[in-house]
């Protein structure tokens, strides 16, 4: 479904002196993996790591320095965008941000069918796709800031689904709620996903999170791919050392509980 | 709550301004332009609210239609420099670089070079009128929309709903129309008051120095000028036009000032 | 003997109630840790404690600290307690530091403020304590500014500042909620660490379950504005009693 070669993607700075070559950022350093049809790919990694870099490479929202995508089977990484219009229906994002990811002068119903343009069916479309997030139905009447930040990921989820896409890009989905409301978004993400056959690439900073929804997760850091696997065994028998440091971070409730019984 | 009754102090201040222009069409006192040689001079009377100058014209009357005069050049000095200014930020900011940066050197030229010369140029060429200190106006206040519509774009462009729209296949039109536009024309309408208090005192100067408004048609700026030389023997005759200025100049900052605590989109996100 | 006691505690804006009847105790050297989702009032709590409470918002009830009341406080009186006796450590460590100022200094100014350590003892007192906070080449990044570290960086000098005057209470408001999750390892440890080296009492803020199991010995669970479980944090998150806290477990399993 996706192949990713030797991606490489670097940053120019801003000059800091005159003389002298601009810095340079290496975000992504050679990474390669490929995704199945309806497969749920997680990407682990801390700020730095290049997962932010690497969605929006496969959302063809930026260029790779050089390296190749591709999507069943067609190379995306060097179309201009007037020939990406296969993939912009194709590859949805919902991202972080549940504030800032939906601009606040926009009724819920035109943010939805943005996606769609001038389709005929358009008010169907979106009540379909509001009921499907478990939105109330009048909910497109209204602005952003009048829902909560759970409900908000919601409506970015039904933009996301209104092209009907084949892959689904969640870059932090879950990271800016709430534990309770958390758990929600993500079972109905993994709802989402089963329902509509969906391709998931999920990114999070949080290896308990891509556990609950992802079959496979790949651990990134300094712009490298330092361990892939299904995620169980990567969770349970982690090879890097850098994997094993992030699963020791992570607090962990069973086993802090542990601890105080021993105290 | 201060911020809500600075607002209303705007409004009522500008309303009153705009209000006397309209009642200007169709009653005045007396004929602003009629000249009484028996009537030079006078004080404030009954019949005469604000007195008469040195030709015997009805001050009240003159003010009334100098409000018009004073909205005029505003309305399309700021017009001139929002249609032209914002388009501009916009670009500026959703082009490409090298374009975004030469609109920005461009518009950093204009600001630094003086209204007042290019109204003197333009009245030097095509004869100093009303239209001429407009278009000067304009022009001088084309770069404060230009910044304040590109720092507005790159704020709206670095947002997580416009890579949506982008993910979603909208083309940078739909981009610039739908999200940019709405989003930054909070910023444009502050802007826009701000800068019409300018205007206004701009053709007050430029009538003052006789580069604006010809005579005999009434400007706020053109009485300020005819008062000067008997400053000393009848002060009323600046006072007059001058606190008009002053007020309708307060107004539109108070006016900018409370529009700007309502549309500031940082304020707005934490609503 | 208790450090600080709140006692029916309401926070309004306007005739809309958002912390409704909070009580709790604090001893000397306790780690109480407060749960709850956003907008469930454990942020407002706390500023209500510091007298940090935003414009527009009234409260009622009783905070005491060391016997005296807060609630009420002038402004004056409470700017004394403020980085000395009670200190506070905030999620966004870049919007608590001062951008134009060496680090160093900032933790410094701390000390000077409150006059428990002259210029020049400050001075030295500053860079231990950035090492205390294990904090590479202190000397160098005392002389750092704070865009110039990482926001773990950062976050350890904002601990830092906050432990200079020894408090008797440390609040911490979702202080690694920003951080990466190997960074939030260490000053988690750091924050236990520097509580039980000065001896100060913790006020533990956040959503966090298995966060608060690390830090605290006993937690508050607010949902609503009330507090709605209380208890040793081994004893509310293994057998919960509130159906609440018990969503919370299940959604953090």
């Amino acid at each position: 479904m996706i192949s990713v070669t030797d991606l490489e993607r670097t940053y120019r700075r801003p000059r800091t002196s005159l003389t002298g070559p601009r810095p340079e950022v290496h975000a992504l350093r050679g990474v390669s993996f490929d995704i199945e049809k309806g497969q749920r790919f997680g990407i682990v990694g801390e700020s730095g790591s290049g997962k932010s870099t690497l969605v929006r490479l496969l959302a063809a929202l930026d260029r790779p320095t050089s390296g190749s995508i591709s999507l069943q089977g067609r190379r995306i990484d060097n179309l201009p965008e007037r020939r990406l219009g296969f993939l912009r229906s194709q590859v949805q994002i919902v991202f972080q941000d549940p504030m800032g990811s939906l601009d606040p002068r926009m009724r819920v119903r035109d943010i939805i069918s943005e996606p769609l343009g001038r389709q005929p069916g358009r008010r169907e479309r979106v009540r379909e796709l509001l009921d499907a997030v478990g939105l109330p139905a009048d909910s497109g009447e209204r602005y952003p800031h009048q829902f909560s930040g759970g409900q908000r990921q919601r409506i970015s989820l039904a933009r996301a689904l209104a092209p009907r896409p084949s892959i689904l890009l969640a870059d932090e989905a879950v990271s800016a709620l709430d534990v309770l409301v958390r758990k929600q978004i993500l079972d109905l993400i993994a709802e989402l996903v089963e329902r509509y056959e969906l391709t998931l690439v999920f990114v999070s900073h949080d290896l308990g999170v891509v556990r609950r929804v992802c079959d496979t997760v790949a651990v990134m850091r300094a712009g490298e791919i330092v361990e892939l696997g299904a995620v169980d065994e990567v969770y349970d028998d982690p090879r890097h050392p850098y994997t094993r440091e992030l699963i020791a971070a992570a607090p962990n409730l069973a086993a802090a509980l542990a601890g105080l019984e021993e105290e | 709550m201060t911020r809500n009754l600075s607002l209303l102090a705007g409004v009522v201040l500008v309303g009153l301004v705009v209000g006397t222009a309209l009642v200007s069409f169709v009653w005045t006192p007396h004929d602003p332009l009629l000249v009484d040689a028996s009537v030079r001079l006078l004080g404030p009377t009954g019949d005469f609210v604000f007195g008469t100058d040195k030709l015997g014209r009805d001050v009240a009357s003159q003010l009334m239609v100098g409000a018009r005069t004073t909205l005029y050049v505003g309305v399309v000095a700021v017009g001139i420099a929002a249609l032209v200014g914002t388009p501009l930020g916009i670009l500026a900011g959703m082009g490409a670089r090298w374009l975004g940066e030469l609109i920005m050197r461009v518009n950093d030229l204009v600001l630094a070079f003086p209204a007042l010369l290019l109204a003197i140029m333009l009245g030097a060429v095509y004869g100093a009128s009303t239209l001429t200190a407009m278009i000067a106006i304009g022009v001088a206040t084309v770069p404060s929309f230009a910044r304040i519509a590109r720092a507005g774009t790159l704020q709206v462009m670095s947002t997580e709903y416009v890579l949506a729209a982008r993910a979603g296949g909208r083309s940078r039109w739909w981009i610039a129309l739908r999200h940019v536009l709405p989003n930054i024309s909070g910023l444009v309408l502050v802007q826009s008051s701000v800068s019409f208090a300018i205007a206004v005192l701009a053709e007050a100067a430029l009538s003052f120095l006789g580069f604006g408004t010809a005579p005999p048609t009434p400007s706020w700026g053109r009485m300020l000028q005819e008062s000067q030389e008997l400053l000393a023997v009848d002060p009323r005759l600046a006072l007059v036009p001058g606190a008009a200025i002053a007020l309708a100049v307060l107004g539109f900052n108070l006016l900018g000032d409370g529009l700007r605590d309502r549309f500031d989109p940082r304020l707005e996100v934490r609503r | 003997m208790t450090l600080l006691s709140v006692e029916g505690l309401g926070i309004a804006a306007g005739v809309l109630p958002l912390v409704e009847d909070v009580s709790f105790t604090i001893s000397p050297g306790e780690r109480v840790g407060l749960i709850g989702a956003s907008g469930s009032g454990k942020s407002l709590t706390a500023s209500a404690v510091m007298g940090l409470l935003p414009e527009g918002l009234t409260s009622v009830g009783s905070v005491r600290f060391a016997d005296r009341e807060l609630l009420g406080a002038s402004e004056r009186e409470l700017s004394r307690l403020r980085g000395k006796d009670i200190a506070m450590v905030f999620q966004e460590p870049m919007s608590a530091l001062n951008p134009s100022m060496r680090v160093g200094r900032q933790v410094a100014e701390a000390m000077l403020l409150h006059g428990t350590r002259d210029r020049r003892g400050a001075n030295a007192a500053a860079v231990e304590l950035l090492e205390r906070v294990r904090l590479p080449e202190p000397e160098r990044i005392a002389r750092a500014y704070p865009h110039q570290l990482s926001g773990g960086q950062r976050q350890r000098v904002v601990l830092a500042i906050a432990l200079a005057n020894d408090p008797a209470l440390l609040i911490c408001d979702e202080p690694t909620t920003a951080l990466d999750v190997t960074v939030q390892a260490r000053v988690l440890e750091l924050i236990n660490e520097g509580v039980r080296d000065h001896g100060s009492a913790l006020l533990f803020i956040t959503h966090d379950l298995a966060v608060v199991a690390t830090v605290c010995e006993r937690v508050l669970v607010m949902n609503e504005g009330r507090i709605v479980e209380s208890g040793s944090t081994r004893d509310v998150l293994s057998a919960p009693k509130h159906e609440y806290t018990a969503r919370l477990l299940e959604a953090s399993a």
